[in-house]
């Protein structure tokens, strides 16, 4: 491959519109006769649904029309479980997904009981106000151990225990490694529920024409396709005859994936019942309460080791909250098994989880996705057991890791994709030493540290490392044109939400075909364009999809090559792509425009010769066989308020080993962002619910998402150890930044701290809890 | 929902209270509306009318007369943190002004709303109890009274104040020669966050006072503190004796911000630390001597347009538009439902994410946080009104130089902070400056830092006048 584009920092395509406020969201969608839909949602963390009064509310003028779950007769479904549990060793799995609208019991706080449609917005929330359901209040199910016990209130009756899943998966034998073993290592460690808070919120908007029998739904989703698909299922219509548009989308983090959140059938249901177009867009209140969570688990780890701090073994056995339903699967807890190994060669492995119904807000994934939980585990683990052995923790890492030549490196369990867990390669020394080097973490430990804590300055540093599988399948596809204009059509079926996607796949086409950036189109996310796609998640769209440009754009180049030698009488293996033109290498006077091939090739008279297809375009799908696993360090050096408990953090570095690079200005982008988000849940950011299952800060003035002042700049450093399962060699780039900074916050406070004897096996912290653990005695 | 039936902008303080008198219970005085759009907004609060006293001129003055400072009631949260009166003589009240929030709220939110609000945490209170100020309430039937602040709390979020009476001034004790006074905030965030606990010190001729908010239901006093403190001049020891007696005063409860015995140890803490500051003549010290207002001038905008009947009619970028329908709404619903510009964005609704951040007048505002009718006769601008055709505002092509855009949500917000922040300081501001004036933005995607060189890109590179961050 020749290689321009590919590599290089360049602009992205798309900002112009976003910049001069040009953009269309969701919100932004506007259809003559459009009418409005507001919620009336559960007071109430868990109780059953006595009496509904709707009256008042059906009176108001300007309201058209009023639905309960009755209402809505056999259209009242449960939602499809989006993934169906892992075939591991052990599974158990009890599919409990909602229906669109509560039907005799809510089971969190913010469900969905009426939905009301009216000229207005805000008609349709004054008359949302006036609807009174009576509730028979049931005790909430909240803590997770407490979920388990006997006298548990049940969200699911019918299941007979408040257990969603129950999963085993091993490699090799725990217990006789740990009867080996010198050292064994064993902790309660804690990680707390968080909200993904893209700025925008979800919406919906649906069009349904008669005459046509067309339905068009725009939807702030990451996963247009199946949206459409499982749309076209639910009214019976062809998949031809719905059109989902993802357009712009203001932030998606994971939970605008989840297929299919009420409001996303309902708004269409209510849009081809009453005949007229239908919106419904979410304020930030119900984004709290109504788009799925993150996090909440409780894990009892164990890690057994040698007295020279080999890895002989690790237990892991923990409870994840997965709210009142289970619709994703286990995607979630499965991550955490899964990322819990980390670059290290552990020999075995025993790890179990139950999932547990609880009356809070459904989790699914957001950004990291369950894998936060594994890396906080595997790495507070080794940073005790370091402590334990005098060891450097560095070092400890350093001994343990998985070598080059020992790739492809199998860890037997199952993954999310229901793949063997398979790393396809890596070289984490490399990693580590860059990180190293870049904190300065000897020149702070030798001469920096010293001198400021005899100052008595509370600084400390910290360096954690993290594998993260990227880039899974099944599947995405691409279709690439070039335009008799000689212009570049490019077209897939994922959605974008600010990855740069657009950019991204505009520079593999250019290096393909040899024409400029600026006259490439893109579309994504528009199923009237593209019908095949799977969506932008689990940081696979630069891999998976991006491939797919990548094979589809180099089909055009081969015809573009035959059809040029053709027209210029060379030879194929001769003609370059350059500019716009195929021309003879060496005899730039002997040239065509692109624009020219791709007239020829599409002919209005004669006949298009048998065996080729008319245009000078191709559609590509590409497949991984399995994902491919990126790695990195993250470090930094902290320093704490000695009375407030407040934090500075003074430098920030994260390496990271993604492949080579399509765009190394949006890849940074996309670490900054997961590094910003992961601060946030490290330090600012946890859902607080009472024991009624009442969440108490749903609103950013107490759920606080990091300000630029609470953000560091951060350094930057690639390694690229090309993945050898898709063309371009490239790992996904998305959750990178998220992923370790628990644990590195973890261990940099406690070196910050030392004299205190503070260990953390807890996240979020703040200044309050960072006080409780050293001074409240509660450590 | 509609945040209101009724919107009435009286032209005098006469009208207003004729109003009250004949609304009573059912309508509210609007000045910043910070706090009141929200409780309306989210339905915490119902009312029939709004009464928008922003259209009365005169009331956004700030006046000094022997040796007491006036506040009017549109006297905002920047104006105080700005004014020179206040900055010299009432220091601790500019000190917590300009902890309140962000800039656009700071431009909007007004000192009087912060004292009538009445929560525990808002921040101008302690400073205001502690310098011994006043209210002076007026109403049609009874006329003028005047309160001290030492009795205008009457329980959580409760004072004195009846249905028809409205805060026509606050009168501040202005510090003498030798008087000093300092204000500190815990909060959990380094900018736009409600305190855990804030606290004022006061040494005066006449006695010292010490004040602690969000310890108790209502902004308290430290007695047995100041009794010690009145007894002689600060010592390292008295320090320690006074900080550990203001602590003692505190009686906070756990809350999602933090636990009841944090909260005391942060008053012990900010305590001394004042103490310290203020026996070493060092509380100035960390004032901003640079300060992002995200305004052109000093002064509020009064609009002196009249009230609108149904139709609002403003100048937005630069043409006549009217919005028809937009009664009842916030602006930022006006601009984007009726009037057709869907640049900006809303985040939240409740003044916390920036978004929605417009000129109004020339100052930048959150439009989520400001009734549609304000804009009558007003001149606002958009991100629309940024850019000119194809030709884009030096810092829109900055941001796309610097790649400081991925989903682009909250981009247009951004963009109308930092253009105010050009508009303010030319080409010559500092990294601080910068980051005060993206405070009241949230981006959850590109962690800042790109957005922050991009506005760096446009400042004078080599000027070296400029105090360092
Ligand atoms: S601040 Fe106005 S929408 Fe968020
Ligand atoms: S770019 Fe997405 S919120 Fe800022």
């Amino acid at each position: 491959m020749t290689t321009k584009s590919f590599g290089q920092r360049i602009k992205r395509n798309e900002d112009p519109q976003l910049l001069t406020g040009r953009a269309q969201f969701v919100d932004d969608v506007h259809i003559p006769g459009m009418l409005h839909v507001a919620f009336k949602r559960s007071d109430y963390a868990h109780a059953r649904i006595t009496g509904i009064d709707l009256e008042a509310a059906k009176s108001m003028p300007g309201v058209v029309a009023v639905y309960t779950a009755e209402d809505l007769g056999d259209f009242w479904q449960p939602s499809p479980l989006l993934v169906p549990p892992p075939p591991a060793e052990h599974v158990v799995f009890n599919k409990r997904t909602s229906g669109q609208l509560a039907r005799s019991k809510v089971r969190f706080v913010g469900e969905a009981i009426v939905m009301v449609v009216a000229e207005s917005r805000y008609l349709a929330e004054d008359a949302a106000e006036t609807i009174i359901v009576d509730y028979e209040p049931l005790d909430a199910v909240v803590g997770l151990e407490a979920a388990l016990t006997e006298d548990s209130a049940l969200v699911h009756e019918d299941v007979g225990s408040n257990i969603g899943a129950h999963v085993i998966q091993r490699k090799g034998d725990y217990d006789t490694a740990r009867a080996q073993a010198d050292l064994v290592i064993s902790r309660r460690l804690l990680y707390d529920r968080g909200t993904a808070a893209p700025m925008e919120t979800r919406g919906v908007v649906a069009h349904y024409d008669h005459l046509a029998r067309h339905l068009t739904v725009w939807d702030s989703t990451q996963a247009p396709i199946p949206i459409r698909n499982g749309l076209a299922a639910m009214f019976g219509l062809s998949e031809r005859q719905v059109r989902v548009i993802a357009p712009f989308v203001g932030g998606g983090f994971g939970p605008k994936v989840m297929m299919f959140y009420p409001e996303e059938t309902l708004v269409p249901w209510a849009a081809i019942k009453l005949e007229r177009p239908v919106k419904w867009i979410e304020d930030r209140l119900e984004n709290f309460y109504a788009m799925t969570h993150e996090r909440g688990q409780l894990h009892d780890s164990e890690i057994a080791l040698t007295k020279e701090g080999k890895i002989l073994g690790v237990k892991d056995v923990f409870l994840h909250d997965t709210g009142a339903y289970i619709p994703y699967g286990l995607t979630v807890p499965i991550n955490t098994q899964c990322t819990l190994l980390g670059p290290y060669v552990v020999p075995h492995y025993y790890t179990e989880f139950k999932a547990l119904f609880t009356n809070k807000t459904v989790v699914t994934p957001y950004r990291g996705a369950g894998r936060q939980h594994g890396v906080f585990v595997m790495e507070r683990l080794l940073d005790i057991a370091a402590k334990e052995l005098g060891m450097d923790p560095l070092e400890l890492r350093r001994i343990n890791f998985i070598q080059p030549e020992q790739f492809p490196w199998c860890n037997e369990i199952i993954y999310q994709d229901f793949t063997k867990l398979t790393y396809d390669s890596g070289n984490y020394e490399p990693v580590l030493d860059k990180a190293m080097r870049m904190i300065g973490w000897d020149e702070w430990r030798q001469n920096e540290q010293p001198r400021l804590r005899a100052e008595g300055r509370k600084v400390g540093i910290g360096l954690v490392m993290y594998v993260e599988g990227t880039g899974i399948g099944p599947y995405e596809g691409a279709r690439v044109q070039v335009e008799t204009t000689g212009k570049v059509t490019i077209v897939t079926g994922i959605g974008t939400q600010g990855q740069g996607h657009y950019t991204s796949f505009a520079q593999i086409a250019a290096d393909a075909l040899g024409v400029p950036m600026k006259d490439i189109y893109i579309s994504t996310g528009d199923t009237g364009q593209f019908s095949w796609g799977v969506g932008t998640f689990a940081s696979r769209g630069a891999v998976v999809a991006g491939s797919a440009v990548y094979s589809a754009a180099q089909m055009v180049r081969e015809k573009a090559l035959k059809q040029a030698a053709e027209h210029l009488e060379a030879s194929e293996a001769d003609i370059e792509l350059v500019d716009g033109f195929a021309q003879v290498r060496g005899a730039p006077g002997a040239r065509v425009p692109l624009a020219t091939l791709a007239a020829s090739a599409n002919p209005l008279r004669g006949a298009v010769r048998p065996g080729t297809e008319p245009g000078l375009e191709a559609t590509a799908y590409f497949g991984p066989q399995m994902g491919t696993t990126a790695s990195g360090a993250h470090a930094m050096i902290v320093e704490v308020d000695p009375e407030t408990y407040q934090l500075k953090i003074l430098k920030y570095v994260v390496v990271h080993d993604c492949g080579p690079l399509i765009n190394p200005l949006i890849v940074d982008g996309q670490v900054h962002g997961g590094v910003a988000q992961g601060i946030g849940n490290a330090f600012y950011e946890q859902l607080i619910y009472d024991e009624t299952g009442q969440l108490l800060n749903a609103s950013f003035m107490d759920y606080l998402l990091p300000t630029s002042t609470d953000v560091p700049r951060m350094e930057l450093g690639h390694e690229e150890t090309p993945s050898p399962l898709n063309p371009l060699g490239v790992k996904g780039a998305g959750e990178a930044g998220a992923i370790p900074v628990g644990p590195l916050f973890a261990q940099a406070l406690e070196d910050a701290l030392i004299d205190s004897g503070l260990e953390i096996l807890e996240i979020p912290l703040s200044p309050s809890r960072l006080w409780e653990l050293v001074e409240g005695g509660d450590a | 929902m509609k945040l209101y039936n009724q919107y009435f902008a009286p032209a005098s303080v006469d009208e207003a209270l004729a109003l009250l008198a004949e609304h009573g219970e059912r309508a509210r005085v609007l000045a910043g509306g910070t706090d009141l759009i929200v409780e309306l907004d989210r339905g915490v609060r119902h009312l029939d009318a709004i009464i928008d006293i922003t259209r009365i001129m005169g009331l956004d003055h700030i006046e000094e007369e022997a040796g007491t400072i006036t506040l009017g009631p549109l006297v905002t949260h920047n104006q105080a943190a700005n004014d020179e009166r206040v900055l010299a003589r009432a220091f601790p009240l500019a000190q917590a002004a300009w902890e309140v929030g962000s800039p656009q709220l700071r431009n909007r939110g007004t000192v009087v709303g912060n004292l009538i609000t009445a929560s525990p945490a808002n921040d101008t209170i302690p400073p205001l109890l502690a310098l011994g100020a006043r209210v002076v309430l007026g109403s049609a039937a009874r006329g003028e009274r005047t309160v001290s602040l030492d009795d205008f709390y009457t329980g959580f979020r409760k004072v004195d104040l009846s249905p028809d009476e409205m805060v026509l001034r606050i009168e501040i004790p202005a510090l003498g020669e030798g008087e000093r006074g300092a204000f500190a905030k815990l909060a959990l965030r380094r900018a736009q966050a409600i305190s855990v606990v804030n606290v004022a010190v006061m040494l005066r001729e006449s006695g010292a006072r010490i004040t602690l908010g969000s310890v108790a239901a209502t902004v308290i006093r430290a007695p047995a503190a100041e009794a010690l403190l009145a007894q002689g001049p600060l010592t390292p020891q008295s320090i320690e004796e006074v900080a550990r007696l203001t602590a003692e005063a505190a009686t906070p409860i756990d809350d999602v911000r933090g636990t009841a015995e944090y909260r005391v140890q942060a008053v012990l803490v900010l305590a001394r630390r004042l103490l310290q500051a203020l026996h070493t003549g060092s509380e100035r010290d960390s004032y901003p001597t640079e300060r992002a207002n995200l305004w052109e001038r000093a002064a509020h905008p009064v609009s002196v347009a009249p009230a609108p009947t149904s139709l609002i009619e403003s100048i937005i970028n630069g043409q006549r538009v009217t919005m028809e329908g937009a009664a009842g709404k916030t602006l930022l619903r006006a601009l984007r439902e009726d009037a057709g510009l869907i640049g900006t964005k809303e985040g939240c609704s409740e003044g916390e994410c920036g978004a929605c951040t417009i000129w109004l007048d020339g100052v930048a505002v959150m439009s989520c946080l400001v009734p549609a009718e304000r804009a009558h006769g007003a001149t606002v601008t958009t991100i629309e009104g940024l850019s000119e055709g194809d030709t884009l505002h030096p810092l829109q092509q900055s941001f796309i130089k610097h790649d400081a855009v991925q989903c682009g949500y909250c981009t247009p917000g951004f963009i109308m902070s930092a253009a105010k922040l050009l508009e303010e300081k030319g080409t010559r501001f500092t990294d601080t400056e910068i980051r005060q004036a993206i405070s009241g933005n949230l981006c959850r995607c590109t962690g800042y830092y790109k957005i922050i060189e991009a506005i760096q890109a446009l400042r004078q590179p080599t000027d070296d006048t400029l105090p360092p961050d």
